[in-house]
């Protein structure tokens, strides 16, 4: 993997770069904990009005990466140009959050969303306190009750969904992503995760709709590794392939006719020859492994072949 | 049966940067070694990923896949908790643990890392190695081999080298990454012979 | 035909103090709007059901990615008998902006008198201190019916349309000024006066906004999902 070295980037690139995680809220708070303190706090003032928003995002990083201090002294920074304001405010409870201080973050929260009922970060900040806390049942409560109110907020589905299979309830994880996929029907991740739960929940129905779903979400992203391996998986004729760790799947084959497992070999074989050729492209420089695997790949096309 | 579980240096470090590299999230990976009468050494691993609740068909290949490659050496799995105070033992390492018990038909270990261990000196043990006992899972003994290792360990963490390893999800979202990390295990093993 | 010639004083004096003033007024308009409007506060009902509205639009849209099962449940849920969202939304007793509820009466009103007085005065006023100039001519010939628009307060029958006259220029002004606006005081400003007439229409000619009406908005798209056929699209 390349990896680069945050320390030594030019200004303008650790802008740049410090602006597209922004956007893209990508959770690098090491690196952006580095950008700011080598590049870009030589001279913030340069970033013009940006600079408080970058403010922001590293205050969250450095929270995330245990930077107390700095995080500070950007709330400083944020409080004394805008005294006022509920987003410094708020700030403040994520350090109190860091600092384990869960009842004052919670009153803090508490009081934001009180005069705000509307903005739905406060609210998530609560469940994120409970979370903290370790009180799963409680979240998993917290964000059912905002949910009766932001019911179009994927990012709460996903979490619910997550915080239920902690409990082992894969019917309800299923539905949280379900309403993920309603609200963003172009979002392939959302698929091909409804497609890896319902194939965790076994069963011939579930594996039929979950081969549906590493279809469609290769169908939106045709690089997709993961569906393309998925595929694999249900296309498997009879647990052929990983015979010995199929969890609880036996592939519907007893329910097959011969015509249709025919199909599923070729689908299968499909599958592999676009995994081959991802691997072929691969130089060995960069993953010395990936022959391993290639080869791995060839022997299964092999078994397939022969039945 | 009681197992003595002993950790080497590499997949010590190796379990330490994958949790270091994904410090708000729970990882999972596999253990590579071999057993002799009661001592188990852990002589490898493959980190596999950075979620608490890792579903079927990531584990089912990453797990055909590390079988296929290292066989009978496949000893147990490594995990550990999102949450720094959680010691419980995560539902999902279990079952892979139990599933890898069935496929090498040898009774699988499990090591738990302990979070609130993960302090930044690096002198004691953060491993904490488990059996299965009956239907329970049963804490076992760890031979840590002293602190030796730990300083190379150290400059490690302060080179930052955990960025560079991945695990098998970082695999599946970029196949160039090689979740068996022989480059950063090369890197790691001329670093602890340095200091020696 | 010899060509008309301005008196360069027509620019200084005339031309551009309008163009100043209007735009100047414009400033003074955002300011005091500013000043006088509360901001419109959303109740969290009505963003529930902004919200209720959107999901069953969803639903209906992405549905065909859901097995069929798992449609029926959220179709059931939103549009049950009793318990349904959608079913519930519809009998609740009708509220919205109520045109004899005093407040709403006087912010109504501010937002006229905002609009209408500064239009009343300041078009009189340079109506009566600029008029009968000829200002300025658009570089394009024009036909005869644009002297109404173009030629206001100046009423020569030879005169080519091209040519603007200062009442007319003034109303030019004001209308041509928006995207300035948005240049100085950001996108959601209140001087612009075409803005204010047009949401003076939508209010006037009721324009189907959930806002207005979610009974109707409820009803409508619970008959919607009552008609959908479902069909597992993958």
């Amino acid at each position: 993997m390349v990896t680069t070295d945050w320390t030594q980037v030019s200004y303008e690139e650790g802008r740049q770069t410090l602006k597209k995680w922004r956007e893209c809220g990508v959770r690098r708070s090491e690196e952006v904990v580095e950008i700011w303190e080598h590049v870009i706090s030589r001279s913030p003032s340069s970033l013009g009005d940006e600079q408080w928003a970058v403010l922001e995002q590293v205050c969250i990083a450095s929270l995330d990466a245990a930077r107390v201090d700095l995080a500070q002294e950007c709330i400083d920074l944020l409080h004394a140009q805008f005294p006022n304001s509920n987003r410094v405010l708020k700030l403040k409870g994520m350090q109190l959050e860091a600092t384990e201080h869960f009842q004052k973050a919670l009153d803090i929260y508490e009081r934001l969303v009180e005069e705000d009922p509307n903005n739905n970060s406060y609210r998530k900040r609560k469940v994120a306190v409970l979370l903290a806390q370790g009180k799963r049942l409680d979240a998993i409560r917290a964000i059912n009750e905002y949910l009766k109110i932001f019911l179009n907020d994927p990012e709460a589905w996903l979490q619910l969904s997550e915080l239920y299979l902690l409990e082992n309830d894969v019917p309800k994880s299923v539905h949280c992503l379900e309403e993920c996929v309603l609200i963003q029907p172009l979002n392939s991740m959302y698929f091909r995760r409804l497609g890896d739960l319902r194939y965790t929940q076994g069963g011939a129905d579930n594996v039929e709709l979950a081969r549906a779903y590493y279809e469609r979400a290769l169908k939106i992203n045709p690089t997709d590794l993961r569906s393309q391996y998925g595929i694999l998986l249900v296309r498997n004729p009879s647990g052929l392939l990983l015979k010995d760790f199929q969890s609880n799947n036996q592939i519907a084959s007893t329910t097959k006719s011969p015509s249709e497992k025919k199909k599923a070999g070729l689908a299968a074989v499909d599958a592999i020859d676009n995994l081959v050729n991802r691997y072929q492209k691969i130089s060995p420089k960069s993953n010395p492994e990936s022959d391993g695997i290639l080869n791995c790949l060839e022997a299964m096309k092999v078994t397939i072949g022969s039945k | 049966m009681k197992f003595n579980v002993e950790t080497q240096a590499l997949p010590y470090s190796t379990i330490i940067l994958h949790c270091l590299k994904y410090p708000s999230k729970g990882v999972f990976g596999l253990l590579i070694g071999h057993k002799k009468g009661d001592k188990v050494t852990v002589t490898g691993c493959i980190p596999l990923c950075h979620e608490s609740t890792p579903l079927a068909p990531p584990l089912e290949l990453a797990t055909a896949l590390v079988h296929g490659k290292f066989g009978a050496s496949l000893v147990g799995v490594y995990f550990a908790n999102a949450n720094p105070s959680d010691t419980s033992l995560n539902m999902y390492a279990i079952r892979l643990a139990d599933k890898i018990t069935t496929v090498t038909s040898s009774p699988a270990i499990l090591i738990q890392v302990m979070n609130e261990r993960l302090v930044s000196d690096c002198d004691q043990d953060r491993l904490v190695a488990f059996e299965k006992d009956g239907d329970s899972w049963k804490e076992t003994k760890t031979l840590f081999q002293g602190s030796n290792f730990l300083r190379a360990l150290q400059t490690v963490i302060q080179k930052k080298l955990y960025r560079e390893l991945a695990d098998f999800e970082n695999h599946l979202d970029n196949p160039e990454a090689d979740f068996y990390n022989t480059n950063l295990s090369n890197k790691l093993v001329q670093i602890a012979e340095l200091r020696s | 035909m010899t060509d008309l010639l301005l008196d360069p004083a027509i620019r200084t004096w005339v031309f551009l103090p309008i163009v100043v003033i209007t735009f100047f007024i414009g400033i003074l308009r955002h300011y005091v709007s500013l000043l006088l409007m509360n901001k419109k506060k959303v109740e969290l009902e009505n963003i529930a059901d902004g919200q209720y509205l959107l999901r069953a639009r969803l639903l209906r849209e992405n549905g065909r990615f859901l097995p069929k099962t798992s449609f029926n449940a959220r179709r059931q849920y939103l549009c049950a008998e009793e318990t349904g969202y959608l079913s519930k939304a519809q009998q609740r007793p009708a509220k919205g902006p109520n045109p004899m509820d005093p407040s709403q009466m006087t912010e109504m009103l501010k937002g006229n008198m905002m609009n209408m007085i500064p239009m009343i005065v300041v078009g009189g006023w340079i109506n009566w201190t600029f008029s009968g100039f000829v200002t300025t001519r658009v570089p394009f010939p024009l036909t005869l019916k644009f002297k109404a628009m173009l030629q206001r307060g100046v009423d020569l029958v030879s005169l080519d349309s091209a040519w603007v006259s200062s009442a007319s220029w003034y109303f030019l002004c004001m209308f041509g000024l928006r995207s300035i606006y948005t240049l100085v005081l950001g996108s959601e400003n209140a001087a612009d006066q075409s803005k204010a007439m047009e949401d003076q229409m939508a209010m006037t000619g009721s324009a189907v906004n959930p806002q207005a009406d979610p009974r109707a908005a409820f009803k409508g798209e619970w008959e919607a999902l009552q008609m959908i056929q479902h069909q597992f699209a993958l």
